[in-house]
């Protein structure tokens, strides 16, 4: 799975693309040189210790990992795509906001 | 028996016999075996015989019966105490044995009353009279035991047709369990309270309706399963903002990264 977003994350490098995680590990001090070691370059919102912490709480997340998609107007587009179709969903999105930024532009 | 006594001549035995002979036939004595003709010698015989019954013997009878009868007073009155104290007492034991057992009824009817009567205070449903009525007729032990017991067994079978009804609350309880389990363990507890209407909907629904359906699990699993895919934000839904801290302590929010495409991760190193 690291693997996968890392492969993203530098395939979209430059882009108007942002992963953001949020860890629902217990201890934040022991999750640093797994930072380190998965070489997860991206960043991450701490949800407090556990699963049950305030943003998974907030967003009524209930499954690990859960993925949303999200764009550029702050929209949920997608939800749960893992794999190629993560890839599919973001590609898709960055292509409507460059057409969306066209079509703007040109009037 | 009228048997003709004669004495024989021989021996001067006197004989009896128990048939009557014909005149003129002879008979052999037993002892000396002289045979003779009793009817010559049984005129005397006859005359003793005949007359001690009418003349001679009657008041050698009346004697005896006169001995017998001043006896019999003596010894009749002794056989009639010796019996009729058995006659008087065996009615008297009798009597006392009724008294006892119609004293030991009373009692017993007595304490039945009070038991009842103790049953009738502590239970609302008054069942002394029921239970007083049938005592006096035999059996007041037997009507004690019925008397207590007949209350409590309503008592058990009430509680439990009643018993149904607890276990169906008892069984809704379950539900916040069931839909626990599936919404992937413990914290989906924590996560539900906010959407708490959505799992106390189909709980709710499914526990008035059918309090025994909820064995099912069936029922109660759509209803975490729904709220998994309705319950929060969904696809077209504007995300909430984030205002949180990354790994290091550093503030930021998911609002930041607005005019890009996010990928928000919900993940966990395990």
């Amino acid at each position: 799975m690291y693997e996968h977003e890392r492969s993203l994350v530098k395939r979209l490098a430059g882009k108007p693309f942002a992963l953001i995680g949020v860890n629902s590990d217990k201890d934040r001090v022991a999750l640093k040189p797994i930072l380190k070691k998965e070489k997860i370059t991206w960043r991450s919102f701490w949800n407090g210790g556990g699963t049950d912490g305030p943003i998974s709480r907030e967003w009524k997340v209930t499954a690990w990992p859960s993925i949303w998609v999200i764009d550029a107007n702050g929209v949920i587009r997608y939800r749960n795509v893992r794999g190629p179709k993560m890839d599919e969903a973001v590609d898709k999105l960055l292509a409507d906001m460059e057409s969306g930024a066209e079509s703007a532009a040109t009037p | 028996m009228a048997a003709n006594r004669f004495v024989c001549p021989g021996c001067s035995t006197t004989l009896r016999l128990t048939k009557e002979v014909p005149a003129g036939k002879s008979v052999k004595c037993p002892k000396c075996g002289t045979s003779f003709v009793p009817s010559t010698e049984s005129p005397p015989d006859t005359v003793r015989a005949t007359p001690p019954p009418r003349v001679a013997a009657a008041p050698s009878y009346q004697d005896d019966v006169d001995n017998e009868r001043s006896r019999r007073p003596r010894f009749r009155p002794k056989r009639k105490q010796g019996v009729n104290p058995l006659l008087i007492v065996i009615p008297i034991v009798a009597a006392v044995l009724v008294l006892a057992a119609g004293g030991v009824a009373a009692i017993l009817l007595i304490r039945s009353s009070k038991g009842d009567d103790q049953v009738a205070s502590a239970a609302p449903k008054s069942n002394a009279p029921s239970a007083s009525t049938p005592a006096p007729s035999s059996n007041p032990s037997g009507s004690m035991p019925n008397g207590p017991f007949s209350p409590i067994q309503p008592r058990d079978e009430a509680p439990s047709h009643p018993g149904f009804p607890p276990n169906a609350p008892g069984i809704p309880p379950n539900q916040p369990k069931f839909p626990t389990g599936p919404g992937t363990g413990p914290p989906a507890a924590p996560n539900f309270p906010p959407g708490a209407s959505i799992p106390n909907g189909p709980g709710g629904t499914v526990g008035p309706m059918n309090p025994m359906n909820p064995m099912n699990p069936s029922n109660p699993n759509p209803g975490p399963f729904k709220p998994t895919g309705k319950i929060g934000l969904e696809v077209g839904d504007t995300a909430m903002d984030i205002l949180g801290q990354d790994i290091d302590g550093k503030k930021f929010k998911l609002s930041d990264y607005r005019g890009k495409v996010v990928v928000l991760d919900f993940w966990g190193n395990w």
